[in-house]
């Protein structure tokens, strides 16, 4: 193989891959920061087919925002069983709004039972 | 043939950086992303019933609430003592107890001791019944 087959090949690598899942995550991150929380599920989710972790926690953060708390706890416990060591504390924090929320409506049911 | 090798050697580790360069660069724009958004209160926030004000118009000071309170109970008694004017003169019965303060029950007494005193006086004149405030019971005959 000649010098310049080498190049070629050198060339090709360092060519811009095709869509990844990160990618996607990138996509998520920027309609996130938009405040686009639904483009950002989706974008979330395609990575999360892709094969990344951080997909899923990402997802269900997503899910935090759209108001879906009971969607987003189960989505951050099946991250957390896929893959317990792609999040953050920022991250639990989410989750930590998530369950807040979901208990929200059993709390003011249960105060109106006691009435 | 070494320079070969030493393409073989450098072309994944070029790879690999940039893979991990990407990741960074990733991660550090999801986490600027949902730490962005991460004080922005979701959805309709619901307060607890006791930080909501019990009672009374909305905005309205607690000085004022305490005056109009003082204002209405002012007013029920004196209408329960107008009520009780009335009963005394004969001109009906009213309707001073004044519900839930016990301010007229005052007034209330006062006006059924001032009806039975003159319903007294009255026998008293005609020469019949009692002297107690209560026409209905015979009264005792005068020494």
């Amino acid at each position: 193989m000649s010098v310049s087959a080498w190049i070629l090949t050198a060339l090709l690598g360092a060519a811009p891959l095709p869509p990844s899942a990160e990618t996607h995550l990138l996509s998520g991150a920027e309609a996130f920061r938009a405040g686009n929380y639904t483009v950002a599920l989706v974008e979330f989710r395609v990575a999360e087919r892709m094969g990344s972790a951080e997909g899923s926690w990402y997802a269900a953060a997503s899910l935090v925002k759209l108001g879906r708390a009971e969607d987003a706890v189960e989505g951050f416990a099946l991250a957390e069983r896929a893959s317990a060591a792609a999040h953050d504390a920022l991250l639990d924090y989410y989750r930590a709004l998530a369950c807040y929320q979901a208990r929200e409506p059993e709390t003011s049911s249960h105060r109106s039972a006691q009435r | 043939m070494k320079r070969r090798a030493a393409l073989l050697l450098v072309l994944p580790l070029a790879g690999a950086a940039r893979a991990e360069d990407l990741s960074s660069r990733t991660r550090l724009a999801l986490h600027q992303a949902l730490d962005l958004h991460a004080t922005e209160p979701v959805g309709s926030p619901s307060l607890p019933q006791t930080l909501t004000p019990q009672g009374g118009v909305p905005g309205m000071s607690a000085a004022t609430a305490a005056q109009a309170t003082q204002a209405a109970s002012k007013a029920q008694t004196e209408a329960a003592n107008q009520a009780a004017q009335d009963v005394a003169n004969g001109h009906g019965h009213g309707n001073g107890n004044g519900n839930g303060n016990g301010n007229g029950n005052d007034a209330n007494d006062a006006s059924r001791d001032a009806a039975g005193q003159k319903r007294g006086a009255e026998a008293k004149e005609t020469g019949g019944k009692g002297l107690s405030g209560h026409p209905d019971k015979p009264g005792k005959p005068p020494h």
